[in-house]
């Protein structure tokens, strides 16, 4: 126990000694070598054997010449056998403990991240194997670990020219074919068929589809590299959550849905409400995307102990079991979804969840959910009139605010619908 | 009769250029155009416009570099402009600020009609300069 602690207070010359290849080293090591192999097998399971081989026969020899020769040889051979073993023992022991301390120390350096090490082999022994098996996993991990790094780096550099190249390259043309659009559309260029404007309003529509898509791939990356900024002021937050249901109001309208609004007083809160709009547009978008025909889509707002809560619930389609822990991943879109519209960025929810919890607040998810029993059972035999089993959507923010956050960037998807 | 007022506009992509400029024509408002940041600013000072719409980046001059040098003219001091840009970051907006410049335009968010009531807006808060 004694050497063991010696051993680790001597820590550091150790690792000074294994830096300097000094020729004593080298000849300590092949001395060692040679006397393992000169005295006894290459195993340590062999070593431990005839050590205790030389216990036997010391106390058979002592056996035999307490039997028959004279106290006073008795004495000397004893002596000399005793401490013959116990310098064997000692010296195998200690050979044995220090080798797999060095080992422990060496590993412990490894793992406290200098992977640059190499653990030195000696002999053919297990130690050695193991020794072995471990310097051919951290050859593994060093690859791993550079191409980790190297490649995390490339992602970073992507992303930014990524953010250059979209703020200005994609968006100018972007921009012109709106603007474009727009003076034929107003008549500038002359008058227009039916036919002509019902076109180009197709070209139009599909336009901003790509500019909302380049905002949001904007705002993914923003996220990503940690530059958006939250700046809270004080704000209506039922105000906000009304305005963002009313810009869907025509598409509901369109599918017949039910939209239910339920705001109980809430005190002014200090949110961003850039950034507020983004995320409740993204989830009552959502739900009037996937709730059928004759669908209900519930908007609540209230207070409940220190914090705003915020649910979007709908009874469309529901998120698929098996697919609900990924459904806040990056350009994820579940597979039912993918079924019934073809237009969505897969971008949304990951913003939404980014934007909340950065701003200290909690976003989650129910489905099925429950808040359509009632109407379930009074529909009787057809059942959930939007089609399924139902999202349920909630975010729960601080009375006390939103974190402020200081970033050079704003987030802009959603922001001027 | 009030007279015609003069819009400058300064951008370097070609097309918007076209777009705009066809644009604010229609709207009967007398159109100066220049491709980028030194040309504007020559064409500010000849042709005091009451009204500049600059891009933020262009060749040669950029638009920030532009107004800040506009504002060390005598005329260009109290000169007024609206941006039109791409890019939304706070860090140019707030500079944009510093250099008397409040009205900073998204190009892709605002559609053409709205960038014309803006422009008229504007310009109808302008006093009429006495010639």
């Amino acid at each position: 126990m004694r050497r063991f602690s010696d051993q680790i207070m001597t820590k550091p010359d150790q690792k000074d000694n294994n830096h300097s290849t000094s020729t004593s080293r080298e000849k300590k090591i092949a001395r060692k070598q040679f006397s393992r192999r000169y005295f006894f097998g290459t195993k340590l399971s062999d070593k431990i054997l005839l050590i205790v081989i030389f216990f036997a026969t010391a106390i058979l020899a002592f056996l035999y010449f307490f039997v028959t020769v004279n106290p006073q040889e008795f004495l000397i051979f004893s002596y000399i056998s005793y401490s013959l073993s116990f310098a064997a023992a000692y010296f195998f022991g200690r050979h044995f403990s220090r080798q797999v301390t060095n080992l422990t120390l060496k590993i412990e350096e490894i793992a406290a991240g200098n992977l640059n090490k190499k653990l030195i082999v000696r002999g053919q022994d297990e130690i050695s194997q193991l020794t072995n098996a471990l310097n051919d996993l951290i050859t593994r991990l060093q690859t791993n670990i550079a191409l980790d790094v190297s490649l995390n780096r490339e992602i970073d550099q992507a992303k930014t020219d990524f953010v250059a190249l979209a703020s200005h390259q994609l968006r100018t043309p972007l921009a012109i074919v709106k603007w474009y659009v727009d003076f034929l559309l107003n008549g500038d260029a002359g008058p227009l068929t039916d036919e002509q404007k019902k076109f180009l309003s197709q070209v139009y529509f599909s336009n901003e589809r790509l500019i909302e898509l380049v905002n949001a791939l904007l705002d993914v990356s923003r996220i990503d590299l940690g530059t958006f900024s939250i700046e809270p002021e004080p704000v209506d937050l039922i105000k906000l959550a009304d305005e963002a249901a009313g810009l869907f109001a025509t598409e509901m309208e369109k599918k017949s849905i039910r939209l239910e609004k339920y705001f109980s007083p809430l005190p002014i809160i200090n949110l961003d409400s850039r950034l507020m709009k983004i995320v409740l547009q993204n989830l009552i978008s959502n739900a009037t995307k996937y709730t059928g025909e004759k669908g209900i889509i519930r908007v609540i707002v209230k207070p409940v102990e220190d914090k705003a809560m915020i649910i979007v619930a709908d009874n469309g389609c529901g998120i698929p079991k098996e697919q609900q822990p990924m459904i806040f991943t990056k350009l994820f879109r579940a597979d039912n979804v993918k079924a019934i519209e073809s237009i969505g960025t897969g971008l949304g929810l990951y913003i939404a969840k980014a934007v909340i919890e950065q701003s200290g607040g909690k976003i989650w998810f129910e489905s099925p959910n429950l808040h359509f029993f009632v109407e379930k059972q009074r529909a009787g035999k057809n059942p959930a009139a939007g089609g399924g089993s139902g999202t349920t959507f909630y975010i729960t923010i601080p009375l006390r605010g939103m974190i402020k956050k200081i970033g050079p960037k704003k987030l802009t998807s959603f922001s001027q619908k | 009769m009030p007279q015609t007022r003069k819009l400058l506009i300064v951008e370097d992509e070609a097309a918007m250029l076209t777009a705009l400029s066809e644009k604010f024509k229609k709207e009967n408002l007398s159109v100066f155009t220049a491709v980028n940041g030194e040309e504007g600013f020559n064409a500010a000072l000849r042709e005091k416009p009451d009204l500049i719409l600059l891009d933020l980046v262009m060749p040669k001059m950029d638009g920030m570099s532009m107004m800040k040098k506009l504002r060390e003219d005598k005329w260009g001091h109290d000169a007024k402009a609206i941006f039109l840009t791409n890019m939304n970051d706070a860090s140019l907006v707030a500079e944009a600020a510093k250099v008397g410049v409040y009205d900073f335009l998204v190009k892709t968010d605002w559609r053409l009609e709205d960038v014309v009531r803006v422009v008229q807006e504007k310009l109808a808060g302008i006093p009429e300069e006495e010639e």
